[in-house]
C-alpha cells in the first residue's frame, strides 16, 4: 500500500467525525466540508512524518482547529459580532434545538467555541485541549468556565422546555424571551 | 447543565447532517497541490513562475475589444469577481460599496475566470486540475464542477453565450461546454500546450494559440459550428499571448522568444510579416476602436515597457517605459487609457492612448498581476497577489481607493454587470 493510498484510507475514516467537529466550530456544513478538506490536505503534506509518530488523529484535530482559528482571524473584520444572546421571535413556534444550540455557540468567540467543542463534544481532557490550542491548561479552564456561563442561560432554557435534550421541543404556545 | 447534557445538546446541533462529498480523494489532490506549491517556494518565486501564463490573462479577463462591457449602458448592478490562486474560492466585490462578500467555493483553485455576454454566469477554471465551475451571478452560488481536460488555462465564450471553450494546457485539447446544460462536449485535439483562446465577434471561429511547431507557435482555427480543426497557422517562437481586433479581422500574437508580434488575418488564415517589438512580449491589448495594439515587453533594463503598434500599417511606435515586471495590460472601455500593473514595483502605470505617454505610477498593494474596468470605465480594479487585496482606482483622477481584502492570493478578475 502506498502512502497515498494509506492517506486516502485514513482521510475517509476520519472525515465524517472531522466534518462534525468543523460544523460545530463554524455552523455551516459547506464551510465545514471545506475546512475538512483544507485540514486533510495539510495533514497529507506532513503525512510521512506524522505516520511514523502514529499521531495522525491528534494532528488532524489540531490542524482543523488551527485552520479554523486562522480563518477566523482573517475574516474577523468582515463579520458582525454580537454580544447579545440570540432573540427568539414571538410569532414563530419554538425553533429546533439544533438552531438554538448553533445560535448559542455563535455568540462565543472562536477560541472559546473551539474549547467547548473539543472538551465537551470531542471528550478531550484539559491537557489535550491545551496541547491542541497551544495554550496553558489554566487558560483552557478559564475559557471553558466563561463559555459555559454564557451558554448556560440559553441551553438550560431549552433543556427544561423540552424535558430532555434527547427529543426536539414540542411546539410552544407561550413564547418568552430568553 | 452538566457535561453529559451539554454533550447531548451539541450532538443535537448535528441533526440533519447532509451527505458528504468525496472528501478523501479531494483532500489527496489538494494535498498534492499544496505540497507542490510549498516545494515551488515563496510568493516571489510564485509570481515569476506564473508570469508566462499570466500573459494570457488579458485575453480572458475582459478589457478587450469585444468585451461585452461596451454593449451595455446603465448597468444596474456591478460585481467584481476575484479568483484565488491558492484557495478554492471566488470572492465577489460589490462595485457600489467596494465591500467583499462571502467567498464562493468554486472548484479547487479558480485561477482563470470568464463571464458570459449576458453577465449571468462566471466560469472559473482550476488550472491545476481538470474542472471548470459555473457561478451564478444572481445567487453567487457555484454549480457542479464540469470535467474538462487537464490544466484548463484559458476560457472563451461565444458571443451568443451558448458555448464555452476551454483550452487545456496539459491535455493538449480544447473542450467545448454547452452553456445551457453545462455539459462538456467531445474534446478537440490541439497542438502542444494550448495557452490562449479567442473567438471572432461573429462566433464562427475559435482561435487557439499553441506550440505545434516545437518552440514555434501556431494558431489553430476551430469552426465552432462543427468543432472541427482547420490548418494551423505558424507564428513566431515562444508564443505567449494574443488579442483580436474588435472587428475580428486580425489576431495579434505575441512571440515571447522571438521578440516580435505576428498579425494573423482571420479572413485568409495567414500570418503576416512579424513586427519587431523588443524583448519578451508577454501581454497584449487592443483599443476598442481597433487602431492600436499595446504590447507589454520586458526591458530595457529592469523596467518593462509598452510598445504601441498601429494596426493600419503594422508598425511599432516608441516604447513607453512603465515599472518593473509588468505582466498584464487592460484598456478602459472608452479607449482613452491603458493600465499596466507592475508586479515588482507594486504600482499601476496609466498610459494615455492619445499621446502614448505614461502618467505618474499609482501605488497599489504588493504584486499587482491583473486589472479590469467597470463597464462605465469610472473605476479600475487592480488585483494584488502578494497583498491579498484588490485596489479600486478612480480613473478620472488616477487615485487609488482603500484596498479591499479579497481572499488568499487573489489572481484573476472579471467584472459582472446585470
Amino acid at each position: 500500500m502506498t502512502s497515498e493510498e494509506e492517506f486516502v484510507d485514513f482521510a475517509a475514516a476520519v472525515a465524517p467525525r472531522l466534518r462534525r467537529m468543523a460544523f460545530l466550530l463554524c455552523g455551516d456544513w459547506h464551510a465545514a466540508e471545506d475546512l475538512v478538506q483544507t485540514t486533510l490536505a495539510k495533514v497529507f503534506v506532513s503525512w510521512r512524518k506524522i505516520r511514523r509518530q502514529d499521531a495522525q488523529h491528534a494532528y488532524a484535530a489540531r490542524t482543523l482547529v488551527n485552520t479554523y482559528l486562522a480563518d477566523k482571524r482573517l475574516k474577523r473584520s468582515e463579520e458582525i459580532l454580537t454580544s447579545r444572546p440570540p432573540e427568539r421571535s414571538i410569532q414563530s413556534p419554538s425553533p429546533e434545538t439544533r438552531i438554538v444550540v448553533l445560535r448559542a455557540l455563535a455568540t462565543l468567540p472562536p477560541k472559546s467555541r473551539a474549547v467547548v467543542v473539543l472538551r465537551y463534544w470531542a471528550d478531550l481532557s484539559v491537557d489535550q485541549v491545551a496541547a491542541i490550542l497551544g495554550c496553558s491548561t489554566g487558560n483552557v479552564k478559564s475559557q471553558s468556565a466563561r463559555a459555559l456561563s454564557k451558554l448556560r442561560p440559553v441551553l438550560d432554557d431549552i433543556m427544561t422546555e423540552s424535558g430532555s435534550p434527547g427529543h426536539p421541543p414540542e411546539e410552544r404556545h407561550e413564547a418568552r424571551d430568553i | 447543565m452538566d457535561e453529559t447534557s451539554l454533550r447531548r445538546l451539541l450532538d443535537r446541533a448535528l441533526d440533519h447532517e447532509p451527505p458528504m462529498g468525496p472528501v478523501a480523494h479531494q483532500s489527496l489532490q489538494a494535498g498534492l497541490r499544496l505540497r507542490r506549491r510549498r516545494r515551488a517556494g515563496n510568493a516571489t518565486a510564485g509570481i515569476a513562475a506564473v508570469a508566462v501564463i499570466a500573459a494570457a490573462i488579458p485575453a480572458v479577463i475582459g478589457g478587450l475589444g469585444h468585451n461585452p462591457a461596451g454593449l451595455r449602458t446603465g448597468p444596474r448592478k456591478v460585481v467584481v469577481y476575484i479568483g484565488s490562486d491558492h484557495r478554492d474560492t471566488v470572492t465577489p466585490i460589490s462595485a457600489a460599496t467596494n465591500i467583499a462578500g462571502r467567498p464562493i467555493k468554486a472548484g479547487l483553485g479558480p485561477r482563470r475566470l470568464a463571464i458570459t455576454p449576458d453577465g449571468k454566469t462566471v466560469y472559473a477554471a482550476d488550472v491545476d486540475w481538470h474542472t471548470v465551475t459555473p457561478i451564478s451571478t444572481a445567487t453567487n452560488r457555484a454549480g457542479k464542477p464540469i470535467t474538462v481536460g487537464k490544466g484548463p488555462c484559458a476560457i472563451a465564450i461565444t458571443p451568443d453565450g451558448r458555448t464555452v471553450y476551454v483550452a487545456n494546457v496539459i491535455s493538449n485539447t480544447v473542450t467545448p461546454i454547452s452553456a445551457a446544460t453545462n455539459t462538456p462536449g467531445q474534446a478537440i485535439k490541439t497542438g502542444h500546450r494550448p495557452l490562449a483562446i479567442d473567438i471572432t465577434p461573429d462566433g464562427k471561429t475559435a482561435y487557439v494559440l499553441d506550440q505545434s511547431y516545437g518552440m514555434w507557435g501556431s494558431v489553430l482555427p476551430i469552426t465552432t459550428a462543427t468543432n472541427t480543426r482547420g490548418k494551423p497557422i505558424r507564428v513566431g517562437n515562444g508564443p505567449s499571448a494574443m488579442a483580436m481586433t474588435p472587428d475580428g479581422r486580425t489576431l495579434y500574437v505575441a512571440n515571447g522568444s522571438a521578440d516580435t508580434v505576428t498579425p494573423v488575418s482571420t479572413a485568409t488564415n495567414t500570418a503576416e510579416k512579424p513586427v519587431k517589438v523588443g524583448p519578451g512580449p508577454s501581454a497584449i491589448a487592443i483599443t476598442p476602436n481597433g487602431k492600436t495594439a499595446y504590447v507589454v515587453i520586458q526591458g530595457p533594463g529592469r523596467r518593462s515597457s509598452v510598445v504601441p503598434i498601429t494596426t493600419a500599417t503594422n508598425t511599432a511606435g516608441k516604447p513607453i517605459s512603465v515599472g518593473a515586471v509588468a505582466e498584464a495590460i487592460a484598456i478602459a472601455p472608452d479607449g482613452t487609457t491603458a493600465y499596466v500593473p507592475n508586479s515588482q514595483s507594486s504600482t499601476v502605470t496609466p498610459i494615455s492612448t492619445m499621446t502614448n505617454t505614461a502618467g505618474a505610477p499609482i501605488k497599489v498593494g504588493t504584486g499587482p498581476v491583473a486589472v479590469a474596468f467597470t463597464p462605465d470605465g469610472t473605476t479600475a480594479y487592480v488585483v494584488s497577489l502578494g497583498a491579498d487585496t484588490v485596489t479600486p482606482i478612480s480613473t478620472a483622477t488616477n487615485t487609488p481607493g482603500k484596498p479591499i481584502r479579497a481572499g488568499i492570493r487573489p489572481y484573476a478578475i472579471v467584472v459582472a454587470y446585470r
